[in-house]
């Protein structure tokens, strides 16, 4: 098991080095300019030079990328053209806030969707079932942004249970933390929710007509411990995959919930970074990203041998 | 019907709040809403023009009052004793929020920050030659050249700040602490929250200012958001409201509203390449001009202010009488066919996106321009791609934005756009030898009456060779509670009100 582990996190140099080079060079594929894209068209040509040469950018794109892996290995990231601070101390200050709201998100996804995929398997064509499906319809198909507006007008306009933007860390100040993740978390947890509650479902009902099924409850089981241990267990495998890759994509931050919600996150970050062409921000950002993925595939993978105890890794 | 009773209710309600309004009253919090804070709070590390923040916890030498002339601010008085040397006596007994003095030393030290490598205004302060103390209060700067406008530089451009305290931060301390002179002295910065904090300075130099306590100003990206907080007073200012939500926020009423152009010279039209077939003939640029029906673009778009060249009225180097040419379609037929092009011809209209009046725009102008048998293709770039684009010189006939080039001297709209040496040539590549020189000998004398016939004359020369067309200028807006007074837009370059103006009724 260790030397899996081990190898499966050799495997994450090549694949680190290659996404390195793909964003390295894609985005100065992009036309346009960091000092146009900062200074717009008050840009004078002394400027454009000089921004261009503070940032490296006059050397060929190969040494400039030589360059920046050997510092990135030191762990200095160097300094976003934008706004010329540190980039660890812009991830310091944005990966919290990201990773925050992913979790909370995720455990709101996951605590409506599992019941309700359940529910919607068991009880097969009922009206119940009906009900859910049609919820997991409209999440799946209503954008999250408007869905954010929608839940800030509700809750925050109308009803002012909620604040309407804004972050407050959930370490220094649980409750007012709390209250202003919430209706973000819940914005992107119910989208994801959706998708989740129909594997679970689709899973479920799969499992449900297998010939185990059968003998458990023949051996006078009781209909939830067949349920819960027998059906349910064995639909966590392909469910693990679709939730690690579902952590994967929230821990990078949703740009426009963190938007609609003022939330200094990660997904913000980016966008603004490529429009800005800060390319520095950009190729950290998704390096991270990848770094992310890779660990959270790992993790998911690790996962299965404990669910499923036939998978054995050598 | 209803159209027209809503302006005269909106005046009434302005003339009866300017008379109530009367008296400014103390005290007060002003919590003012922002799509973003801008990454450096140190005025010299400007990257364009930034944000109101930039300007709480500063001031300039002199300040444009609204009528546009010139006031003391931390220059009592002023000398011009010759075109390129301007003297400054300083108003004793200023100090920084630091408890360091204001004096010549300080004046001299800002403006070689500004020249130096570190600045973003180098290259507009590039102009100045020497500067000199008299003695402790008094600045002589001399100039490599005479440079007119130079007042406006140091009005809009010059803010102090305070030497001592840059020199105790380093120019990365002082970017997320500015120290100044100013009404407002900054207490912090949250980045996280997105919540920037001044509060009053209670040793200002100008007496019985300013009126407020605090002012907070919070970051909030998105526009929805940022209306759905002025409505629940969670901000009593927006600092840029989508004019789309405008009659939302009407029905909530108790908001104010105020164009957020202010006095500047920003201008929005569509310029021609004067280098190149088929906008090379004069005569091609002004069929254009008369074929563009500017107030049906203007009911069109919605929100648009006309202009009728290439400066605002508001500007005293625009002619209140200058010619213009109104809609016409059959004086364009006629310019095209004198011009050889009867049959038309085919252009590419090239605009940027992210703006829905800019696709208005372009939409319009495609259809009125296709009377006269000109077929526009429109392509949307990004920004910077089309400025590029245009600075290659690759471009019949664009869309474009000019903010003046950050100044409220009519200099910024017509020798940076149209003298044939300027760096912004490039806009429009319009070349006329006798414009050069009357925009030149203009940069040259001080006095304003003087200047104002040079420009006047350069407009009239630049209106009848066209080579761009101004159709008018999108307006967004200012937002705030009607409990809030004293918003007139029009520091720096026009864009915002002086902090120290500000009350709030409680």
């Amino acid at each position: 098991m260790a030397r899996y582990i081990v190898g499966r996190c050799l495997q994450l140099v090549p694949t680190l080095l290659g996404i390195s080079i793909i964003c390295f060079f894609l985005i100065r594929l992009v036309p346009g300019d960091p000092a146009l894209a900062i200074l717009g068209i008050s840009a004078t040509p002394d400027d454009i030079e000089y921004i261009r040469e503070l940032y490296g950018l006059d050397k060929p794109v190969f040494i400039q990328y030589i360059i920046w892996v050997k510092k990135v290995l030191c762990l200095d990231f160097g300094k976003s053209i934008y706004s010329n601070e540190d980039i660890s101390g812009i991830l310091i200050s944005r990966v919290p806030v990201s990773f925050q709201l992913a979790l909370l998100s995720m455990f709101i996804s996951l605590s409506i969707s599992m019941p309700a995929g359940i529910i919607s398997a068991v009880k097969r064509n009922s009206f119940l079932d009906r009900l859910i499906c049609i919820f997991t319809t409209a999440g799946i198909s209503i954008p999250g942004f408007w869905l954010g507006i929608i839940l800030i007008y509700v809750f925050g306009v109308v009803f002012p249970v909620f604040p309407l933007y804004g972050f407050v860390n959930i370490f220094s100040d649980f409750t007012e933390g709390l209250k202003h993740l919430f209706l973000p978390a819940f914005t992107l947890g119910l989208s994801l929710a959706s998708f989740t509650c129909r594997m679970t479902r689709a899973g479920m009902i799969g499992v449900l007509n297998e010939n185990y099924i059968i003998t458990a409850r023949a051996k006078g089981l009781k209909e939830a411990t067949v349920i819960t241990k027998h059906a349910f267990r064995n639909t966590l495998i392909p469910l693990t995959t679709v939730i690690g890759i579902q952590t994967g994509t929230v821990l990078g931050g949703s740009a426009l919930i963190e938007v609609v919600f003022a939330l200094p996150g990660l997904g913000r970050l980016l966008v603004d970074s490529i429009f800005t062409r800060d390319y520095p921000v950009v190729q950290i950002i998704v390096l991270l990203y990848a770094i992310m993925f890779v660990l959270i595939n790992l993790l998911s993978d690790i996962l299965y041998t404990f669910l499923d105890p036939r998978i054995v890794y050598s | 019907m209803k159209k027209t009773i809503t302006p005269i209710i909106l005046l009434a309600l302005l003339l009866f709040s300017c008379f109530v309004s009367a008296s400014p009253q103390y005290g007060g919090i002003l919590k003012m809403g922002t799509r973003l804070i801008q990454p450096s709070l140190d005025p010299h590390h400007d990257m364009g023009f930034g944000g109101f923040e930039k300007y709480v916890a500063f001031n300039t030498l002199i300040q444009y009052d609204q009528n546009l002339e010139f006031q003391a601010e931390l220059a009592e008085s002023w000398e011009i004793p010759d075109n390129i040397t301007y003297i400054f006596y300083l108003r004793k007994g200023v100090r920084f929020h630091d408890g360091t003095e204001f004096n010549a030393e300080a004046v001299k030290w800002n403006f070689e920050r500004m020249l130096s490598d570190y600045s973003q205004v180098r290259t507009l302060f590039d102009v100045i030659d020497t500067i000199e103390l008299i003695d402790d209060y008094t600045v002589k700067i001399k100039l490599k050249h005479p440079y007119a406008p130079f007042l406006d530089l140091v009005a809009s451009n010059a803010l102090m700040v305070s030497p001592a305290a840059v020199e105790k931060m380093g120019n990365e301390g002082f970017q997320k602490h500015p120290v100044g002179t100013g009404p407002f002295v900054f207490e912090t910065l949250d980045r996280q929250k997105g919540e920037l904090v001044f509060v009053k300075n209670e040793n200002y130099w100008r007496e019985s200012r300013p009126y407020l306590d605090k002012i907070i100003i919070r970051e909030i990206p998105d526009d929805q958001t940022r209306l759905f907080a002025l409505q629940t007073g969670d901000i009593d200012y927006d600092n840029n409201v989508l004019t789309s939500n405008m009659d939302e926020l009407r029905k909530t009423g108790n908001i104010k509203f105020v164009s957020i152009l202010g006095k500047s010279n920003t201008i929005d039209f569509l310029t021609f390449n004067c280098q190149e077939e088929p906008f090379n003939n004069k005569k091609v640029r002004q069929a254009v001009s008369y074929a563009l029906d500017q107030e049906t673009i203007a009911q069109f778009i919605g929100h648009t202010e006309l202009i009728y060249g290439p400066l605002p009225d508001t500007s005293w180097g625009s002619n209140p009488d200058k010619p213009v040419r109104k809609y016409d379609p059959e004086k364009a037929r006629k310019l095209m066919i004198e011009a050889g092009y009867e049959n038309g011809f085919s252009v590419k209209l090239k605009t940027w996106s992210n703006d829905p009046k800019r696709d208005d725009l372009a939409l319009i102008v495609k259809e009125m321009l296709a009377e006269i048998n000109i077929n526009v293709e429109i392509e949307v770039l990004e920004t910077g791609t089309l400025f590029q684009q245009l600075m290659q010189n690759d471009f019949a006939f664009a869309s474009m934005h000019w903010g003046g080039g950050g100044s409220l001297d009519p200099n910024g709209n017509l020798q940076l756009l149209f003298d044939s040496r300027s760096m912004y040539n490039w806009i429009s590549n319009y070349r006329n030898i006798e414009v050069d020189t009357l925009l030149q000998q203009a940069l040259e004398i001080t006095d304003r009456s003087e200047r104002q016939k040079l420009y006047w004359k350069a407009e009239e020369l630049i209106i009848e060779d066209q080579p761009m067309i101004w159709f008018g200028r999108f307006v967004d807006y200012i937002a705030y509670s009607s409990k809030v007074h004293g918003v007139e837009p029009l520091k720096p370059a026009g864009y915002f009100p002086f902090p120290d103006e500000i009350w709030i009724e409680n």
